[in-house]
């Protein structure tokens, strides 16, 4: 495959071009990075990257160059808040989640840009490409038919939206515990062309109601998780015997609010197995650029993503 | 102090055959990438026994830069 730069990709991946074009042309550093990242795909990545584009495309709407900002806002933080990872034993600035709420979640204009920045990761980071791609070819497609779908924690709605066009899918439900996100969620779901529009709860995961779903998807919340374990029990309970957990989780990641972390892929995996969880697949996605080796032996950024059924 | 940047680069980035001058930049070095700059800085910081400003660190450009941040911070 002839990378970004060249008029195969250009024909073969437009939308994702011009995305990639428009940063460059804003931020000329970011080239040579994007220039490696789209040298080779992966097949899952060559499958899907268009789509995921497309997704984003619509969720920007006329506002990409404040998303561009914002792309270039959350680089910078990361590299913040990998310094103090790396000076500090590998340990995140944060570990109560409470303080998350008064640092990250209270500061609005910083969510906003936290947010839009996140979005723009799910293609340029190729670990956020290759999660994306292993919910959407591994997970939907092997739940039961008709299957009972909650996702708690939507953020963006990227994940949710496929749920609501899967025909498989029955009933479609997400919880937040923000307000604001449900309605930013509704709205992306539009903007995604979602016709279907699922049950938005405003709920806290810790004092739900008893529910019960066959397709769970717990996609970048753990690392949040001021207690893991009791998450991870919320979990259990809610998925029927038949059902299906997919968790995306990533390791040694520090950010502003991330607050639980494992050193390794195998710890991670070892301790959702820990807590009543059989995998039953598993995709590891090391940062953009890097092998999953060396990720391993540097202990940088992996991006986890777990497929799970009750013990 | 450039001899010390070197080897500690070399053994960040994993490559023996590294060899830098003061007008070095990350440009001219493959591994030398915005994860890798944050390893190297650490990785010196802790040789040196020194912490850098993160403000010092965003306006280095070259290993020129680096080795005049590096000698003011130590006094050498």
């Amino acid at each position: 495959m002839s990378g970004f730069g060249t008029s195969e990709f250009s024909t073969k991946y437009p939308v994702t071009n011009k995305l990639t074009e428009s940063l460059i042309g804003k931020y000329p550093d970011q080239k040579s990075f994007l220039t490696r990242r789209f040298s080779s795909l992966e097949p899952e990545e060559e499958r899907n990257l268009e789509y995921f584009s497309d997704q984003i495309i619509r969720l920007v709407g006329d506002d990409l160059d404040q998303f561009l900002d914002d792309y270039i806002f959350i680089c910078n933080m990361q590299t913040e808040e990998e310094f103090y990872f790396r000076r500090n034993n590998n340990q995140y600035r944060l570990s109560k989640f409470q303080d998350a709420v008064e640092q990250v979640y209270s500061n609005k204009p910083f969510m906003a840009s936290y947010m839009n920045g996140l979005l723009m990761t799910q293609i340029w980071w190729s670990n956020h490409t290759k999660m994306l791609a292993f919910y959407k070819e591994e997970f939907l497609p092997k739940n039961i038919a008709s299957y009972r779908h909650l996702e708690i924690g939507p953020g963006h709605g990227k994940l949710l939206s496929m749920a609501c066009q899967d025909e498989r899918a029955g009933e479609v439900a997400a919880w937040d515990i923000s307000p604001a996100s449900i309605e930013s969620t509704k709205h992306a779901l539009q903007a995604l062309g979602v016709k279907r529009i699922p049950e938005l709860k405003l709920v806290d995961m810790f004092s739900s109601e008893p529910t019960t779903v066959d397709s769970l998807v717990f996609s970048e919340v753990l690392e949040h998780m001021e207690n893991p374990e009791e998450a991870l029990s919320v979990l259990q309970s809610c998925l029927s015997d038949e059902g299906r957990l997919f968790i995306h989780v990533p390791i040694n990641s520090p950010a502003p609010d991330h607050l639980f972390n494992k050193a390794t892929p195998t710890e991670m995996k070892d301790f959702i197995e820990s807590q009543g969880f059989e995998i039953t697949d598993y995709k590891y996605a090391p940062l953009t650029n890097y092998s999953l080796e060396r990720a391993i032996e540097q202990e940088l950024t992996i991006s986890c993503g777990f497929i799970a059924v009750k013990k | 102090m450039l001899e010390t940047i070197q080897t500690v680069m070399r053994d960040v980035f994993g490559d023996d055959s590294i060899v830098i001058t003061k007008d070095t930049t990350a440009d001219d070095i493959d591994e030398w990438d915005s994860m890798n700059n944050v390893r190297l800085i650490v990785a010196l910081e802790q040789e040196l026994n020194i912490r850098l400003p993160l403000k010092e660190i965003n306006g280095l450009k070259s290993v020129g830069d680096l080795q005049r941040l590096l000698e003011a911070q130590t006094g050498n």
